[in-house]
């Protein structure tokens, strides 16, 4: 029997887990098991589940994070190793890092912790810096408008962050120090009885951030030197934490408690040419949650209820430039969001090929801004997911979910359909998979309310709204797996910030885009504990609004990343060489200003020097390309290095 | 480092190229109390904004704001002599301080000095237009605007001042000779550019040339340059340029130049006998060139800023397309606003962002990058 499967079967206590099981290995375990039961498939990730169970059909990439042991990672690294994928930096490690997914805004797209959305204050895009890497066991990452399954906002796609869970006793630790005092602790310790298992990690980070970078000072003219400088005011630091419980209640029914905090502190250091050595953030936020779920009979069902909150305070931060934290005209801002909300979930079998899933939600939502106070709203969802299976080895999977946040309603329908065409052969891996959706993305309370200075609110916003297809065919070898998709989505009423003269600006409901890409993924495993996998994204983003902008490319939005890398892995020694390779990209609205093409190569090597203990050595941007630059002319650092310690008990 | 390089070198050319006293290098502007501050504990700094020579004289509008904009004293015009530093300091604030705040746009027309008072961003008054006798360095006549009649760029005409405003696409004036609120006033509408928008739209600049008025709008939906008539306002012709223009001037060879902060593009426009007007685009600049904010001429070169990249470039505009054949960088995180030719190699810089240890910066092109 296929080890992923086994592994999966395993796990499966209850139905629910049964119907994810379903929903994940729809026909493909079975053809595997059916025509090469000795044969050990390779996912894309590897190991572990295909995709997410909301989203069984929907083209998906699941990172295992210990794939990554030995070697410094953040969320945002984690992630840009996954096909349609974007990340965008503020800068080097620890400093605001945001997500796009298939071109998608960073407000676009979800990020879920264990099921819970995160948002940042204001109810924003996630700062990834802010996730503890070193604390998940692995990232799945849906693409398309998923909506129906995962709720409004998920128009790009969706990440979810799965942390690790106890497995019994047992106890690690991690340490890494790197250039520019980039230093990681991390440590966890499992434990439990026969009734219940849980896992409490920590994890610390800080670096000082002054890194070395080059800029041409004097762009206009062709061939002039480029100026070394040191980055400034970029240091930080943050601790993170994590304690997960799972509580036996009975013979089918499990109390599941978790809880997950931040705390960071660092300098805001501008972009190169406008250097803001005088501000500041400090930020906290953590989530709470507690599941009860369990079986009776053919019908399983999931309560949960939890709660979010995040706070960030600027400090020294002003419309342009910097300030004197203290005086009077450069008072701090402090911005707070809270949620809550509770969910419950039944899912029914009702055959044999068939499980429909009923989704209720309800909570509401915060949010203070010093400059404006306090504004909240309620939330409301009903869903329903289909999970059939056909004759014919085929699967869909219809949902719908309606939804009210505050006053904007809408419904947010999607399907998604797999089919396995030849039973038997060479071909019986093969793969075929598409989907299309329709939903929303409600403006953010910041959005509506917040006044942030130099960015106005505007209450009157309406909705985002878009709608994607998306197809795609995969070939699961037993060394090798494939996987293609192309997507096409539209996007309208799309928020874009406007001047609003003399000197602010102000969102409004005015933008469309077209965003069409390919996605390929290729992993090979190969002799000697060799894996090779290559990641790929071909994007084309059109901005359709009306007047000068329509036409043009949207900025940020690389229309070529590539990813490639080898690894092997021993019970002795380890090792990587990557290259992660982003084509120029549009830095305005008009096609007339780009961001040059990007290669960077990172490498690493270890080996188990005792026990458990495990040393590595890693380098990053091994070219030493000092004039790379993320959004805003922001710099990003040159060739690092780094040594590892790692080990169990 | 080139700074230093571009001040040894500044150093060695002084007196050799031309009969004039070399500019300092750094040339202080007032602050403090000379600012006079609504609340000396919380005052402004100076935020100099655009500049007009007059004479041997650079004339500054300071718009001695705090570091949150908020206005943070009167307003003021300064008269520089580059070679010596500031020399006259007018208050353009009136009898009760509030009159003008946050100066930001001047030109003159060879005697007086007329400077557009936007007023407080945060709040309401302060709004205006100030004559200045730069003779007697004094504030002469001050024309009071509604709030609604945020003006940003000025140019002087023969009957009268023409302002563009900041919060829509029109045209405001005052007559010179009674210096009171001509179109614009209850009696007689503001001159209301068509100018395409759907979000905003607004009047960054204006620039009188020969027996023509040019106003730039600037909006959502497209970049105009418009030719009208200086009296009446009365539209000749009209040339789309690039994305959200910032600001014109008249180049050597009688035709208008326009840069973009959108698409990071310059465009000249030259107008034709019969009263219209045509734009070609000259220059699309670097990558690592942002913001362009500021445009002017010498006698023979362009010269522009760029306030997000920190650059100031010399451009010659008699080729196509336009060739940049200089171009220095300015103190880190100075936002370098307007530009100010001396002759052909050396201009003075104003930097929006520069705290009171710089206000203005001289530069000299003979020592920068080719």
């Amino acid at each position: 029997m296929p080890r992923v499967f086994a592994a999966l079967r395993r796990s499966i206590r209850f139905a629910s887990a049964a119907l994810a099981a379903l929903a994940l290995t729809p026909l493909h375990a079975r053809a595997q098991e059916a025509s090469r039961p000795e044969a050990e498939p390779v996912d894309i990730t590897v190991t572990g589940p295909l995709g997410s169970s909301r989203a069984p059909a929907a083209q998906a990439t699941v990172i295992q994070a210990d794939k990554f042991a030995g070697e410094v990672r953040s969320v945002a690294e984690l992630l840009s190793t996954a096909p349609g994928v974007s990340v965008h930096a503020l800068g080097g490690p620890g400093q605001t890092t945001t997500l796009s997914l298939r071109g998608a805004s960073a407000d676009q797209s979800l990020v879920l912790l264990d099921g819970i959305p995160l948002h940042g204050p204001g109810g924003g895009a996630v700062d990834l810096a802010t996730l503890p890497a070193a604390l998940l066991d692995r990232l799945v990452i849906s693409r398309g408008v998923l909506g129906a399954q995962f709720g409004a906002g998920a128009l790009g796609g969706v990440v979810e962050l799965v942390p690790r869970k106890g497995k019994g006793r047992g106890a690690g630790a991690q340490l890494s120090v790197g250039s520019y005092w980039t230093t990681r602790l991390s440590a966890d310790v499992e434990f439990g009885d026969g009734g219940g298992s849980g896992l409490a990690g920590i994890d610390l980070d800080t670096t000082e951030g002054d890194f070395t970078y080059s800029r041409q000072t004097t762009p206009e003219i062709a061939g002039s030197p480029s100026d070394d400088f040191t980055r400034q005011n970029a240091d930080a630091r943050r601790g993170s934490g994590l304690f997960r419980w799972a509580q036996d209640l009975g013979a089918q029914t499990e109390l599941d408690v978790i809880f997950q905090g931040s705390a960071g502190w660092r300098g805001l250091p501008g972009p190169s040419s406008s250097p803001t050595l005088r501000s500041r953030a400090l930020d906290q936020g953590g989530v709470l949650g507690a599941r009860v779920r369990g079986t009776e009979g053919t019908v399983a069902w999931t309560a949960r209820v939890w709660g979010r909150l995040d706070r960030l305070e600027l400090r020294g931060v002003q419309v342009v430039g910097d300030c004197v934290d203290g005086d009077p005209s450069c008072p701090r801002t402090t911005e707070r969001s809270t949620a809550a909300q509770a969910e419950a979930e039944i899912a029914v079998q009702l055959s044999d090929a068939q499980w429909l899933r009923i989704t209720a939600s309800g909570g509401e939502e915060w949010i203070f801004g010093s400059p404006t106070g306090s504004h909240r709203r309620a939330s409301g969802a009903l869903a329903a997911m289909d999970d059939l299976r056909l004759p014919g080895r085929v699967s869909i999977h219809p949902a719908l979910r309606a939804e009210i946040v505050g006053t904007q309603a809408a419904l947010s329908p999607g399907i998604a359909a797999a089919w396995l065409p030849f039973d038997a052969g060479w071909l019986a891996p093969l793969e075929l998979r598409a989907g299309a959706g329709l939903s929303f993305r409600p403006a953010t309370l910041a959005e509506l309310y917040l006044d942030q200075g130099g960015v106005l609110p505007n209450p009157d916003l309406q909705p985002e709204r878009a709608w994607s297809v998306d197809a795609g065919v995969r070939w699961r070898g037993q060394a090798l797996t494939v996987s293609v998709g192309g997507f096409w989505s539209r996007y309208r009423e799309l928020i874009s910030y406007e001047l609003f003269p003399p000197v602010r600006v102000k969102p409004f409901n005015v933008s469309a885009a077209r965003i069409a890409g390919i996605e390929v993924q290729v992993v090979a495993q190969l002799p000697q504990a060799l894996t090779a996998e290559v990641a790929y994204s071909y994007l084309q983003a059109v901005n359709l609004r009306e007047g000068i902008e329509g036409g043009h490319h949207l900025s940020y939005r690389p229309p070529h990343r590539l990813f490639a890398r080898g690894a092997r892995r021993t019970d002795r020694i380890e090792g990587y060489l990557e290259a992660n390779a982003t084509s120029s990209m549009p830095r305005n609205k008009f096609d007339t200003a780009y961001l040059p093409a990007q290669l960077t190569v990172n490498a690493g090597v270890g080996a188990r020097i005792a026990g458990t203990l495990w040393l590595d050595l890693e380098a990053k941007n091994l070219l030493d390309d000092r004039t790379q630059e993320d959004l805003f002319q922001y710099p990003l650092p040159g060739f690092t290095l780094a040594a590892l310690a790692r080990a169990r008990f | 480092m080139r700074r230093t390089v571009l001040l040894l070198a500044f150093a060695a050319a002084c007196g050799s190229a031309h009969n004039a006293r070399p500019p300092l290098t750094k040339i202080p502007l007032p602050k403090g109390t000379a600012l006079k501050p609504y609340d000396a504990a919380n005052p402004g700094t100076p935020h100099p904004y655009n500049m007009v020579q007059l004479g041997d004289k650079l004339f500054v509008a300071l718009g001695n704001l705090r570091s949150d904009y908020s206005v943070g004293g009167p307003g003021f015009l300064v008269g520089v002599v580059p070679s010596q530093g500031f020399t006259d300091v007018v208050d353009l604030g009136g009898a009760d301080g509030h009159e003008c705040q946050n100066s930001g746009a001047v030109r003159t027309d060879g005697t007086l000095l007329y400077v557009t008072c936007a007023g407080d961003f945060n709040g309401t008054g302060g709004r205006a237009l100030v004559e200045v006798d730069p003779a007697a360095a004094k504030a002469t006549r001050t024309r009071r605007l509604s709030d609604a009649q945020s003006p940003s760029g000025v140019a002087v005409t023969a009957s009268k001042v023409w302002m563009g405003l900041s919060g829509s696409a029109s045209l405001i004036s005052v007559d010179r000779t009674s210096f009171a609120l001509a179109d614009g006033s209850d009696s007689q509408q503001a001159i209301e550019l068509e100018c395409p928008h759907k979000i905003y739209a607004y009047v960054p600049d204006l620039l009188a040339v020969g027996s023509d008025l040019y106003a730039l709008c600037s909006s959502d939906q497209a970049g105009v340059l418009f030719r009208l008539d200086p009296a009446s306002g009365a539209l000749r012709g009209q040339a789309n340029v690039g994305a959200t223009p910032t600001a014109l001037a008249a180049t050597p060879d009688g035709r208008v130049a326009v840069v973009c902060s959108g698409d990071n593009t310059l465009w000249v426009a030259t107008p034709a006998q019969s009263g219209t007007i045509t734009a070609q685009l000259a220059h699309t600049y670097a990558n690592g060139t942002s913001t362009l904010q500021g445009v002017r001429s010498s006698a023979r070169y362009v010269f522009t800023t760029a306030s997000g990249s920190n650059t100031v470039q010399k451009i010659d505009v008699s080729v196509s397309p336009a060739k940049v054949v200089a171009e220095a960088t300015m103190d880190t995180g100075t936002a370098p606003w307007d530009v100010a030719p001396i002759n052909d190699d050396e201009v003075v810089v104003s930097g929006s962002l520069s705290d009171d240890l710089i206000g203005l910066t001289a530069v000299d092109f003979k020592a920068a990058p080719q």
